[in-house]
């Protein structure tokens, strides 16, 4: 019996060796030339391709409409003369999906729209150094003259997107500057219906950590809608209240910022300490949620719509409250605070584009026609066109009686409602990382509507509110950057043990589980224990790589 | 007299505590049912807040106009009905045959079968070689790669076994043979008919399985028009909390997870009753065999 068993399991071992040799044969075909299909390249205007050519791509699915139905797909291979078979996974799965694809050595031709979400900046680096990716920035230098334009205007990304052994491996998706863009999270908002009831004008709203405590004292003390269950300040787990509240202590991150050249990390600073204390402050005085840890965003909107909330955090204010876009007016949005700690107000903001949304791999037979393919949604026309879809289908452009050119939907059915899903039916540019030029179009406007002025009103009190409250005191806590293989190596499991830890005392010392004063010297010597000396030297030496380039 | 009455106020006392004990086990299994089905025709709002904790509030039935009117769930549904009966048939095809013959005293290499099962149970080719072979053998993005892979479990066999071996006698299939009946014979029209226990029970083991896998799917699939409603539904539920994105977020990123959720609000807890609600109604008509066909099974040799 033995002696079968061991014959058995040397079979076994021989077998899974075979079948993972074969795996890595087929997969490591010789090194890509780049420039392979050239002579069937056109290298300007459309069609890109003078005989048709299928190329297989990879993306995130939102379950709206399969790819190969949407309009804006089809026109644009009419246009290009390039057909694709698409693989769409959906959201949840793509993770998965993507790296069974790699390590079956079956992967498509070029990864759309993943985002840093789905595709690590870690895994990237991998896949780049096992030749899996191709480096892209002689194909953006010769062929991509959109992106290249884009790249010279913005050298940050440029800065950003280029990998440590210096080449470009995966194309950026960017905004041109449009208020959101520039929000690293969704802003606090405060209740304008209570503000008003409290005679509270928008330019008396809190600057200070006191003014803000008084407010919320207030808020809990007014009983202002008048059940007695008012929640004075919301969030769930935390997520969104903590950078705000943080960073009136001169906290940017939870995890590692820059300060003046030099990278912190944030949770065991003395002023971290400050941040719980207040906080423990608000939780003891019921001003702080008390199910903040238990509750979901259904739970959080459910209390917004009942007219709960005094302070809460959410992408648009009416998110929460269920009311319309012009209800939400005067939701302002916090101002970010100053305290002792922090004399000048500073709030965390992204960089205003986002990584990994697109890459070409080695098994791609055209490297050429797919950077020109994807280099004209880097124009406006083109974003435009992969965002909204060939005109005729969501919108047209008319003229409106000021003889501005405006988007009006081209059927009567599609109202402001359900365009997003509209849209989503039509455009594959939805709910994913697009590897476009986000810019910043009026509305598309209902036939009643085409003459109200170009961009609504809340668009505009989004603009100016971010314009006065935000970009003023906006600092990027870490500039996107990939670490090397090894750099990742290193630091992937700190990152989430210091996580982990990190955020199970913050909940401990909020909720006054832990008294904060007491147990301060040993949560630190806790967390440094973990490894942060190791943690933050990997991230001194990427920023001072970043900053060299 | 005195000790009667003992014993029969001790009867009540025991019968008191068996029903407290067994009311408390109703209302903790009954309750979540009918709160998922309270909640299913409730306003997510009420829902949300906690209004609703037992009966229905502000009742609609949005939630189930939104399901039926969704392509999506109904082609799921035609899907994984496919994929079950299918699937259940090839398990049935598969298990019964092979747990006979194990079962059987005459049955040459019986006992190095029955190991080469065994080990099977603990050592698997993992997750990335099956995914090749399944790819190799053609079978991805189609129907079989549901149903093949999956068409034996050997713990199902060894409970089958049992079965066959401590209620079919050997005697029994002597007789038969003796008045001339073949191998089949024997178990088409004698030991299967005998079997109808563990067959409603192995059924029902399979179909659960079947109705509610998602795995290979999630693996096996890409094309939407052949996924079954366990993923589909998955897509539609499993919905990132938009607070707990850190970085990397755009404002259409908002939009679309804001629709998602108010989708998911609406549909949640009816969806929930329809996926679940043919295994439900199955399950009291095989119920009968199931006692016995588990119980008969338990003692494995």
């Amino acid at each position: 019996m033995k002696k079968i068993l061991s014959i058995l399991c040397g079979l076994t071992l021989v077998l899974t060796f075979g079948v993972s040799l074969t795996a890595c044969g087929s997969s490591d075909d010789s090194a890509t030339d780049i420039t392979q299909g050239l002579d069937n390249v056109n290298l300007e205007g459309f069609p890109i391709v003078k005989n048709p050519i299928k190329l297989s791509l990879f993306a995130p699915g939102t379950g709206m409409q399969e790819w190969s139905k949407m309009s804006t797909n089809n026109e644009y291979t009419q246009k290009t003369g390039i057909s694709w078979d698409y693989t769409t996974p959906p959201l949840t799965d793509v993770q998965t999906k993507l790296n069974l694809a790699i390590a079956s050595g079956d992967y498509p031709d070029v990864l759309f729209g993943l985002g840093t979400d789905n595709l690590k900046s870690a895994t990237l680096v991998k896949y780049a150094a096992q030749g899996i990716l191709l480096p892209l920035d002689t194909l953006i230098d010769k062929y991509a003259p959109n992106l290249k334009a884009l790249l010279v205007k913005y050298p940050d990304v440029k800065k950003s997107i280029t990998a440590p052994d210096g080449h470009i491996y995966s194309l950026p998706s960017l905004t041109e500057p449009q208020p959101s863009s520039i929000w690293a999270r969704g802003p606090l908002w405060y209740n304008g219906d209570w503000l008003k009831k409290l005679n509270i004008s928008e330019q008396q709203l809190p600057k200070t950590t006191d003014e803000f405590y008084d407010l919320l004292k207030k808020f809990k003390d007014g009983n202002l809608s008048g059940n007695n269950n008012d929640v004075p300040i919301t969030d769930t787990d935390m997520n969104s209240i903590r950078s705000w509240m943080m960073s009136a202590f001169g906290i940017l991150a939870q995890d590692v910022f820059v300060e003046n050249n030099k990278v912190i990390y944030g949770p065991t600073d003395p002023r971290y300490k400050d941040y719980l204390l207040y906080m423990n402050k608000l939780y003891n005085n019921n001003l702080l949620d008390h199910d903040i840890y238990q509750q979901q965003d259904e739970q959080k909107r459910a209390k917004g719509n009942a007219n709960r909330l005094g302070v809460f955090s959410d992408w648009f204010s009416y998110f929460t409250t269920g009311k319309s876009e012009n209800q939400s007016l005067d939701y302002y949005m916090f101002h970010p605070l100053t305290s002792t700690d922090s004399p000048e107000a500073v709030a965390p903001i992204s960089q205003g584009f986002q990584m990994n949304a697109f890459s070409i791999t080695k098994h791609c037979s055209n490297p050429i026609a797919a950077m020109r393919w994807v280099d004209y949604f880097y124009s406006e026309e083109g974003a435009n066109f992969i965002d909204s879809g060939p005109e005729g289908d969501l919108y047209k452009w008319e003229t409106n009686n000021q003889g501005e050119r405006v988007r009006v939907y081209v059927k009567p059915d599609i109202t402001p409602d359900n365009a997003e899903d509209q849209r989503g039916k039509i455009s594959p540019c939805y709910g994913i990382v697009c590897p476009y030029l986000g810019v910043y179009l009026p509305g598309i406007k209902t036939q009643a509507q085409k003459n109200d002025p170009l961009y609504s009103p809340f668009q505009n009190f989004i603009q100016s509110q971010t314009d006065t409250i935000l970009k003023p005191v906006g600092k990027v806590p870490f500039p996107l950057t990939y670490l090397t293989e090894e750099e990742s190596e290193q630091i992937t499991d700190l990152s989430s043990d210091l996580q982990t830890a990190v955020q199970s005392w913050e909940g401990k010392f909020i909720t006054g589980k832990e008294d904060i004063n007491t147990k301060w010297d040993t949560y630190v010597q806790t967390i440094q224990s973990i490894g942060i000396d190791k943690y933050v030297k990997v991230y001194q030496e990427a920023y001072d790589r970043y900053q060299k380039d | 007299m005195s000790n009667k009455n003992q014993a029969s106020t001790r009867d009540k006392l025991f019968s008191l505590i068996v029903y407290t004990l067994l009311g408390l086990a109703l209302i903790i299994v009954l309750y979540p049912l009918i709160y998922i089905i309270s909640a299913s025709i409730s306003s997510p709002t009420s829902v949300g807040s906690g209004k609703m904790w037992l009966w229905p509030v502000d009742i609609t039935f949005s939630g189930y106009q939104v399901i039926f009117k969704n392509a999506d769930i109904w082609n799921g549904y035609k899907n994984t009905i496919f994929y079950t009966v299918l699937g259940t048939s090839i398990n049935l095809f598969v298990t019964l045959p092979c747990a006979y013959a194990l079962s059987r005293r005459n049955f040459m290499a019986k006992k190095w079968f029955m190991k080469m099962l065994v080990i099977t149970m603990f050592i698997s080719g993992g997750l990335i070689p099956t995914f090749i072979l399944i790819k190799a053998l053609g079978m991805y993005n189609t129907v079989w790669a549901l149903v093949i892979p999956n068409a034996a479990s050997v713990y199902n066999i060894v409970v089958t076994r049992t079965f066959f071996q401590s209620t079919i006698p050997d005697e029994l299939e002597e007789s038969a043979a003796v008045d001339g009946a073949s191998d089949l014979r024997i178990f088409w029209q004698i030991v299967l008919p005998l079997s109808m226990p563990i067959v409603a029970v192995m059924a029902l083991f399979y179909g659960v399985g079947q109705w509610n896998g998602y795995f290979n799917a999630m693996i096996y699939l890409s094309d939407r028009s052949l996924y079954p409603l366990q993923l589909i539904l998955r897509e539609i539920l499993v919905v990132q909390d938009m607070s707990s994105n850190t970085t990397n977020f755009s404002t259409t990123s908002a939009e679309m997870l804001q629709q998602k959720q108010q989708l998911v609000d609406v549909i949640k807890y009816g969806v929930m009753i329809v996926s679940t609600l043919p295994v439900i109604m199955v399950y009291p008509f095989l119920q009968r065999f199931f006692v016995k066909g588990v119980m008969i099974g338990s003692i494995k040799g």
